[in-house]
Parts: C-alpha cells; sequence; structure tokens
C-alpha cells in the first residue's frame, strides 16, 4: 500500500469489483475500456470480482486509487509488465475527464512511474487514448509522453470511429512534471 | 499471377520445419531468435493451428502460395477484431522469395484478403526501421504510415523501431476503381 498525500494507492481486491465496474461507463468511449484487440468491453460485476480475485494476473500490477475516507476514486495499471518486457502500458482510470488535470493524477502517474522505471527497471512506458480524451492526452503530455502516431479509426463504438493514438515515455527521458505531488511508502 | 491464401495442412509441416531454420522464421514467431522452451514439435503446432476456420478468431495463419513456386511464404493475422473490424498482419517470405516484387505481392494480396475476403474496415502492418520492401510493399498497397514506436522491438539484441501502416477500407476502394479505370 502506497499512502500519498492525496490517495492511498493499493492492490485491487475483489470487494473492489463494484467501484470498479462504475468506471465502465458505456456512455462515453474511453481507452481504459480497451480490450487486448482494442475493442470496448463491459465486464459484468461478477466477472469483474473473478478477474480481481485471480492474484496471478493482478498482483503487482491492478491497483486501486482509494481517497482518504476510503472512496474508490479509480484505478491504475501496469499492463504487460513482465520481467523479460522491456515496457508497459500505463492505464489511469479516473471517474471522471476533470480528474485528469488534479494532483490525485499526479500522485497516481508518479507511483506507476516509480513502478515502471524504478522497481521494474521498465525502459519504456506507453500510453493510450481516443481521439476525444482530451484531459486524458493532456495528463499524459504533461508528464513527459511524447506521441507515436494515431491509428486512424481503430475503435467502433457508440455507431463510428474513433482514432486512437499511442504515446510513449523512455525511462531516459522521464523528468517528472504535472502538479508536483509525491507518493511516499509506508 | 496473383498468390493465395490458404489455410496449412498437414501436409505443409515439412516446410514449416524447414523455416524453423530460417532465424528471420524464429524472429517472425516470436521476436527474437533465440532457442525457445517448447518443443519444436509445439512450435510447429502453433503455426499449423489456424484458428481462422473458427468464426470470430482473433488470430490465425495463412500460407502464401503461388502457382509456379508453390508455398513462399505465411501471414500472420494478429488482433482481429470483428466488432471494430480491423487487424494486424506480420508477414513471413521464405528467404529464395524475400525481394521487393514479391514482398509487394505478398503485401497487397494480404490486404485484399482482409478487405475482399474478412470484409474488414481496416488492415495494418508493423514493420521494422530497415525492412525498407516492407515498407514500399505497404505504401504501393495504399497504406499510409500512421505510427513510430520507438525502440519497440529487439532485433539481435538492439532496439529497433517499429513502424505502422494502417489501410482503410474506403482508401483501399478508391485505389482498386482507379487501377480498374472507374
Amino acid at each position: 500500500m502506497i499512502s500519498g498525500k492525496y490517495t492511498i494507492i493499493r492492490s485491487a481486491e475483489p470487494d473492489d469489483a463494484v467501484a470498479m465496474w462504475r468506471l465502465y461507463d458505456p456512455g462515453r468511449p474511453r481507452s481504459f475500456l480497451l480490450g487486448p484487440s482494442r475493442e470496448v468491453m463491459i465486464p459484468t460485476q461478477d466477472e469483474m470480482r473473478e478477474m480481481l480475485a485471480r492474484r496471478d494476473v493482478i498482483q503487482g500490477s491492478f491497483f486501486a486509487i482509494e481517497d482518504f475516507a476510503g472512496e474508490v476514486l479509480g484505478c491504475c495499471v501496469l499492463r504487460g509488465a513482465k520481467m523479460e518486457s522491456d515496457f508497459a502500458e500505463v492505464v489511469v482510470a479516473l471517474s471522471h475527464d476533470g480528474a485528469y488535470n488534479t494532483p490525485v493524477a499526479d500522485e497516481v502517474f508518479q507511483f506507476l512511474e516509480k513502478l515502471g522505471f524504478v522497481d521494474k527497471k521498465l525502459n519504456k512506458l506507453v500510453a493510450h487514448c481516443l481521439s476525444d480524451e482530451t484531459e486524458y492526452r493532456d495528463f499524459l503530455g504533461r508528464h513527459g509522453f511524447t506521441s507515436d502516431g494515431i491509428q486512424r479509426e481503430m475503435v467502433y463504438t457508440k455507431g463510428r470511429y474513433f482514432d486512437l493514438e499511442s504515446l510513449s515515455l523512455f525511462n531516459s527521458a522521464h523528468t517528472g512534471g504535472g502538479n508536483g505531488t509525491a507518493a511516499a511508502a509506508s | 499471377m496473383e498468390l493465395r491464401l490458404r489455410r496449412p495442412e498437414r501436409s505443409d509441416l515439412d516446410i514449416i520445419v524447414d523455416w524453423m531454420g530460417d532465424a528471420e522464421f524464429r524472429h517472425f514467431l516470436f521476436g527474437d531468435t533465440g532457442p525457445r522452451p517448447q518443443h519444436m514439435g509445439q512450435q510447429v503446432l502453433g503455426v499449423m493451428s489456424s484458428a481462422l476456420a473458427i468464426p470470430m478468431a482473433s488470430a490465425g495463419n495463412l500460407l502464401l502460395e503461388d502457382d509456379a513456386a508453390g508455398t513462399i511464404g505465411i501471414v500472420m493475422l494478429q488482433d482481429v477484431s470483428w466488432r471494430n473490424r480491423s487487424c494486424f498482419l506480420a508477414l513471413y517470405l521464405a528467404a529464395e522469395h524475400r525481394n521487393g516484387e514479391t514482398i509487394a505481392r505478398a503485401t497487397d494480396t494480404v490486404f485484399t484478403y482482409c478487405f475482399e475476403e474478412l470484409n474488414l474496415h481496416r488492415a495494418a502492418m508493423r514493420v521494422e526501421a530497415g525492412q525498407t520492401e516492407y515498407a514500399q510493399a505497404c505504401t504501393q498497397a495504399g497504406a499510409v504510415r500512421e505510427f513510430v514506436m520507438p525502440g519497440h522491438a529487439q532485433r539481435d539484441g538492439k532496439p529497433v523501431d517499429v513502424h505502422g501502416y494502417g489501410v482503410l477500407r474506403a482508401e483501399f476502394d478508391a485505389r482498386r476503381n482507379v487501377a480498374a479505370g472507374a
């Protein structure tokens, strides 16, 4: 568990299933909803609980973000981070777009950055955002991610196609940023 | 003459076993050329098991065949999404067929298969920096370079950039119509 200035970041548990499931709002396409084939996936609460119970899948990679009152604000994930991997995908799922421009989001990113670059010794973090996720994209850019390009009309949902932008941040290039908060291990 | 795509048969085993001796084929399959923990038989079976026979499959392998030259390579369809109607392609050609002309014919054949058989909306291919003939073939087939991922793959132990080339159905159809003089 990491206790920061604004949040508590801890391994996600099966009991977080309902709170996590609420993030999967099908009303608005968001990149963190995308599965491996970049399809919008809306799991059931039971599927969510089952997934969060699989320690081999989520241990050290899937985290719940809580405020100090115990309310789950979102989750963050380091997808595909294995010893033999050189990179992993960063996913920060917060309940509303405005949250990406807050110290809470910055604190979550600093946690993931340390986890990826220091603890797991990765060379690169990658991230994706849909064409209309401007707040999330700004958040990634503020933390040093640069665009690798845009896959046109990649994701189909809500009756239309969305472009998918790929971004990356190298270990050698990361210099911090954002709103300048810091998380401390407890 | 056009190339054909077909699912692997048991009788193709010898060809695939031969290809396993080619470092480029191992790189194509596994992303590196080093030894694998799986037995050779398991690796070959993985290539043979083209799940494209299953409706809604998300991946599969197809052999590339030429009337005169026989089986010349293999195509891997990855991340097939029937909801997005998109996929990524990877192409391997046996060493004796790895030349600009055949790469261009094979790439065009594969993109055509994606649109005219699988009825996809977009198809894309990842090409490593330095694979200029593959990049040119993608461009000739109407694909646009959409992204460059720095140091995203390993080649001989060194990071190499990966370029992504994508083509949309509308672009493919427009190019076909122009070529047909429509």
